[in-house]
């Protein structure tokens, strides 16, 4: 008992330091104005002009109302000077907003006069929120987890860096796109698994049948793409495009099912490990049945976590594309097709995975590798 | 044949190869899900309060992606009660940060997205961002608590006895491990949907805090978070309603 009430108290001690680090970040960004290049101003007083109707040719009812803000500069070489700027915003607020006294905002000073003309609002301070939300996920899982979430955040972590790595090389060199982020998703995929899983036979079948998984459903994919033309799919739509679509495309199905696939594979091949541990007698059929049966209740539920994310990102679009008098068939080709596409191809990888790590699990035990 | 209907078809086959009919009724609990996601954004494009809307089809998903193609009984109905819970406590926290982060609607990488279209549509931006968040996460609640739902009930069957002290440890090493596979699972989409637009911050070289004020970074990061909370969240909840129902149970014995 001894040994252990220090060990206690060391943990609870580490979570209030997380709590104390965690206000320090959160004041810090709502302070850290100084650290940015780009002129960050405070809204002091706020005037609102009144709104006026709007409406267009599709008899959307809206509104538009002006406001003049009164700002204090944080930063730069007119720090602490007060000036003022006009801002204009609408009911929906698609890609404007209103602004209130308190809330701190990106500006451009165009002339050193610093006349309301020559002040140009260009976005809206939202570190401190992110921030506060990181360092909240963070303290629950630490909270909740103690420290054995810190593995999960540290796997986060270092994909991260990858991540950025692979960005950085792929905007540097002509290196194929395609080509680099596979490799990156082998490294992401072995990373993951030693960190989470340690290093076992287990990890070994879960990083083989991942990859395995992710590699069919991408064929498949790129298979089917070509047999039917692409058609249907409305490439043009695609968001943020600074190089060839098809190849970006992929990669984002490839990762974006990696994580999932991975989850799959590992819950499989332990449960089935622990089932051969039990009973040494148990055949490759038998295996490869128990494999299956693992699988098929967990592969419905993560296929529709892949799903929801993909297409509950389309909405902003969806909702525009409805009110500008577009049809919902023409709606759901032009905007939704491509995240259906993508959740459909990561669905399939999903799907195949099942089998495919059945296999290689029950077969490895059948050889008798399995002790 | 489209691109579209050929992956289905190939989906379909897929499901049924490797879960027989439990397969069959996953594929038809996907189409289902579908089907009222589809239905959400149009109910919201027409102007109906996103709430309501949100709130009455997250149920719905709920029920579709807990009771399709898993054995029904009690771990299932814990899952469910743990994911409502878990849902409305996610929801308290999604509204206000939503409007402390003002990430709705359109950055300014969309402009080019954006041209010859009418913005002034009448519906609230911010009210579909909410919405999207809460659709956004419920997969990944409804994955965790099924999980965690299941081997709570096969340890509480196995051993009557097991203390409340001792259920609650067991209950937090499980979800240990629940954690860590949903975390990925999260994050790698997170990369996955956004790789073109770390790409285009690369090219364009944004700094750091240009990223960090992103409206669609962060409003992707949000959504990402947010789920993860719910994941973690699930932990504590689904052990608190599997005492809290054993108490009761243990209250009525009790009494008879």
């Amino acid at each position: 008992m001894k040994r252990i009430h220090p060990k206690f108290k060391i943990r609870w001690l580490a979570i209030v330091l997380v709590l104390i680090s965690g206000l320090i970040v959160v004041t810090f960004t709502h302070f850290d104005a100084p650290m940015y290049k780009q002129t960050v101003a405070r809204v002091v007083n706020v005037h609102n002009y009144g709104r006026t109707s709007q409406s267009d040719e599709f008899q959307n009812h809206d509104y538009q109302e002006n406001q003049t803000l009164t700002l204090k500069v944080l930063n730069g070489q007119y720090k602490g000077k007060t000036i003022t700027a006009n801002n204009q915003f609408s009911g929906s607020g698609a890609t404007d907003m209103k602004y209130h006294p308190g809330q701190q905002i990106f500006i451009h000073i165009a002339n050193k006069n610093l006349k309301r003309s020559s002040i140009l609002i260009n976005g809206f301070k939202r570190d401190t929120a992110v921030v506060f939300l990181i360092w909240l996920t963070v303290m629950l899982l630490l909270v909740i987890l103690k420290f054995s979430g810190s593995m999960a955040l540290l796997s986060i972590v270092i994909n991260a860096v990858l991540f950025f790595l692979a960005v950085s090389i792929d905007v540097g060199t002509s290196f194929n796109p395609f080509i680099l982020f596979a490799i990156l998703s082998v490294i992401f995929t072995i990373v993951t698994a030693v960190l989470i899983f340690g290093v076992s036979k287990e990890t070994v079948v879960t990083i083989s049948s991942t990859i395995l998984g992710t590699a069919v459903a991408i064929l498949i994919a790129f298979i089917v793409l070509s047999v039917t033309h692409e058609r249907g799919m409305k490439f043009e739509m695609m968001d943020y495009v600074t190089q060839q679509r098809l190849p970006i495309y992929f990669v984002g199905c490839m990762i974006g099912s990696l994580g999932a696939i991975m989850d799959l594979s590992a819950d499989i091949t332990s449960s089935l490990f622990a089932v051969y541990e039990e009973d040494h007698s148990l055949s490759f059929f038998k295996l490869l049945k128990n494999g299956q049966n693992i699988g098929r209740s967990i592969m419905g539920p993560l296929i529709n976590v892949l799903f929801l994310i993909f297409v509950a990102g389309t909405f902003p679009m969806m909702v525009l594309f409805l009110r500008n008098g577009n049809s919902w068939g023409y709606s759901f080709s032009m905007i939704m097709s491509l995240g259906i596409i993508q959740s459909l191809i990561s669905a399939i990888g999903i799907t195949l995975t099942v089998p495919i790590t059945s296999l290689i699990a029950s077969a490895l035990c059948e050889m008798k590798v399995v002790k | 044949m489209s691109t579209m209907t050929v992956l289905l078809i190939i989906l379909f086959l897929a499901m049924l190869l490797a879960g027989g009919s439990k397969g069959f009724v996953a594929f038809i609990g996907l189409l289902c899900n579908f089907g009222l996601v589809f239905m959400s954004v149009v109910l919201i494009s027409f102007g109906i309060p996103y709430l309501l809307v949100t709130l009455i089809n997250a149920i719905i998903i709920l029920v579709i992606t807990i009771y399709f193609g898993n054995e029904q009984g009690r771990n299932a109905d814990v899952a469910f009660v743990t994911s409502l819970i878990v849902v409305a406590i996610v929801i308290a926290l999604i509204i206000p940060v939503e409007h402390w982060a003002q990430v709705q609607g359109f950055g300014p990488e969309n402009t080019e997205d954006l041209e010859g279209m009418s913005l002034q549509i009448g519906v609230k931006f911010l009210d579909i961002s909410c919405a999207m968040t809460i659709l956004s996460c419920l997969g990944a609640v409804a994955e965790a608590s099924v999980a965690m739902a299941t081997g709570l009930v096969e340890i509480q069957d196995h051993n009557t006895q097991i203390s409340d002290k001792d259920f609650s440890y067991i209950g937090v090493s499980i979800g240990k491990e629940i954690v860590g596979t949903a975390f990925n699972t999260l994050f790698f989409s997170f990369y996955g949907e956004l790789v073109g637009l770390f790409i285009w911050f690369a090219r364009l070289h944004y700094s750091i805090g240009m990223v960090m004020n992103d409206k669609i970074f962060a409003s992707e990061l949000i959504m990402t978070l947010i789920s993860a909370i719910g994941v973690v969240l699930t932990i504590p909840v689904t052990i608190a309603v599997m005492l809290y129902l054993k108490h009761r149970k243990m209250k009525k014995a009790k009494r008879e």
